[in-house]
């Protein structure tokens, strides 16, 4: 089974080599969706996994152990269709081609079947019209 | 059937008698591509075209009545935001945009919006206690029916081609054109292709000081060269800049805007800005102004900059068509690089009609200008 978690680092479990230890230790795979780490810092990781659903509860105590705080929140993206202007920045940074805008009307179209609900269209919408309903 | 040639005042006489044959920019591409130039020009005498931009080179305008005691302004804050005062008794000046570092994430962009809303945003003021102004405080709501003079100023509202933002940087670079994802993981263009003014009618020749514009529904006027006007830039050989060539500054009373086409909005990293779109007619005398306005997307180039390298020059890979731009990817050092819009082309493409009725109706004037647009202007290099 598949589970999307929004893991947020603490500065001192940065340097912990995750995705190789879940693929390791609990034979989990890591589809990184959306990324802030740096040395030092707070980081934020959009991960979807894969594994057994034993191994996959196993994974998220080990990962709660080291001090992470893990969000499964199973949001969507709405779009509040007063606010978009259809500029198509969002969709440039789609990683799943669930946003697009394109010729002839340039109007924003929304597949939500496709969307990973990464977040990335949010921060980059620069009239606030993208936000997560949980 | 050949181009005979008109003068503006015919297209006058024909806009007064109510025979005006007008279409959009896009329009008339796609008649000049479904039968000829030659029929397409037969049968359209005036262009719309328009574009829809995000900007932050402007300013919001005020004069305020006179207050009892009288008061000079020495600083003032409307809405939240600082206004420049000290232009005498009653001015203030709100830049459009504002720092990216602003908690509140607001500009004088968010205030216009509020104040067109219908909104009375707080007005605070101190001022220099003269002998003659003696207030020093005044803190009141202003409401848009208490703005004396209050106008919208874009230091480059038209401009005639755009350019293409990409980043060679590693992560999400923040652009005043939005997030470019590096290493060259998106491509994002501004300047709205075909459809806009600048690359309808090259050089913005037919417009300049006291032309009439449409800007966000209201009708403007030119007030002459822009920022970073470069008519001297590098062209094609159909005049069509390669570069964003020569702009324009547009003045608009703020009482004639409507929201449908200014909004305000808020970039990461950059600030505060505004999405503003602006229509112009482009009037057809004759085979050029016919061929150049017939020059599709395919054929119009805007240039590719790396945006992660903050320098003056920043590094260029070439230009590409707009339309590879409007197909959605473009090719870069041999990487296809997916490409979007950072403009609005559904709002330009309403304005462009609602101007095209409004020149049919007769309800907005043909171009005249009290004078034309200097071909002189390059950006001088700020040393220090």
């Amino acid at each position: 089974m598949k589970r999307r978690l929004t893991l947020q680092f603490p500065r001192e479990a940065v340097h912990q080599p995750i995705t190789y230890r879940l693929a390791v230790d609990y034979d989990v795979a890591s589809r990184i969706i959306r990324a802030q780490v740096a040395p030092n810092q707070r980081g934020t990781l959009v991960v979807e996994l894969s594994g057994d659903i034993d191994e996959l509860d196993a994974a998220q105590e080990w990962l709660m152990s080291l001090g992470l705080s893990i969000s499964s929140a199973a949001g969507e993206i709405a779009i509040d269709p007063e606010r978009c202007v259809d500029c198509g920045i969002c969709s440039s940074v789609c990683p799943s081609g669930a946003l697009s805008c394109s010729t002839p009307d340039w109007r924003l179209q929304f597949d939500q079947r496709r969307c990973v609900v990464c977040e990335q269209c949010i921060a980059v919408c620069p009239l606030d019209a993208i936000s997560l309903k949980l | 059937m050949g181009f005979a040639p008109r003068t503006p005042d015919q297209l006058l006489e024909r806009q007064r008698l109510g025979t005006l044959q007008v279409c959009t920019a896009l329009d008339f591409r796609r008649r000049a591509a479904s039968s000829s130039l030659e029929q397409a020009y037969a049968d359209t005498h005036v262009l719309a075209a328009a574009s829809c931009d995000f900007t932050d080179q402007g300013q919001i305008w005020i004069s305020l009545g006179p207050c009892d005691p009288p008061l000079r302004i020495r600083q003032a804050r409307l809405g939240g935001v600082s206004a420049g005062g000290g232009y005498g008794a009653a001015e203030l000046c709100l830049p459009l945009g504002g720092s990216s570092d602003d908690p509140q994430r607001r500009g004088g962009i968010h205030v216009l919006d509020e104040l067109l809303q219908g909104e009375q945003p707080l007005l605070e003021l101190q001022g220099e206690g003269t002998t003659l102004q003696p207030r020093r405080e005044l803190q009141t709501a202003l409401g848009s029916d208490q703005l004396s003079q209050a106008r919208l100023l874009l230091a480059r509202g038209i401009t005639e081609n755009g350019v293409v933002a990409v980043s060679s940087r590693e992560g999400l670079l923040a652009s005043p054109f939005g997030g470019l994802l590096g290493p060259f993981g998106n491509a994002l263009f501004n300047g709205c292709g075909a459809r806009s003014i600048g690359l309808t009618m090259p050089g913005l020749h037919q417009l300049g000081a006291g032309s009439a514009v449409l800007v966000a529904g209201g009708r403007g006027h030119v007030l002459g060269p822009g920022g970073g006007h470069q008519p001297q830039t590098r062209r094609q050989a159909s005049g069509h800049a390669r570069a964003p060539g020569a702009s324009l500054a547009l003045s608009v009373a703020v009482s004639e805007l409507n929201r449908q086409w200014i909004r305000p909005c808020w970039f990461d990293g950059h600030g505060a800005a505004a999405l503003v779109a602006v229509a112009a007619p482009v009037l057809l005398l004759g085979e050029q102004e016919a061929r150049q306005a017939a020059v599709p997307d395919e054929e119009l180039e805007a240039p590719v900059l790396d945006y992660s390298i903050p320098r003056r020059i920043r590094p260029g890979f070439g230009t590409v068509s707009y339309g590879e731009l409007m197909a959605g990817a473009i090719q870069v050092d041999g990487q296809r690089i997916p490409a979007a819009p950072a403009c609005s082309l559904k709002l330009a493409d309403s304005l462009a009609h609602e101007l095209v009725m409004q020149l049919q109706d007769g309800r907005f004037p043909l171009p005249a200008r009290l004078e034309p647009l200097s071909q002189q202007g390059r950006l001088h290099p700020l040393e220090g």
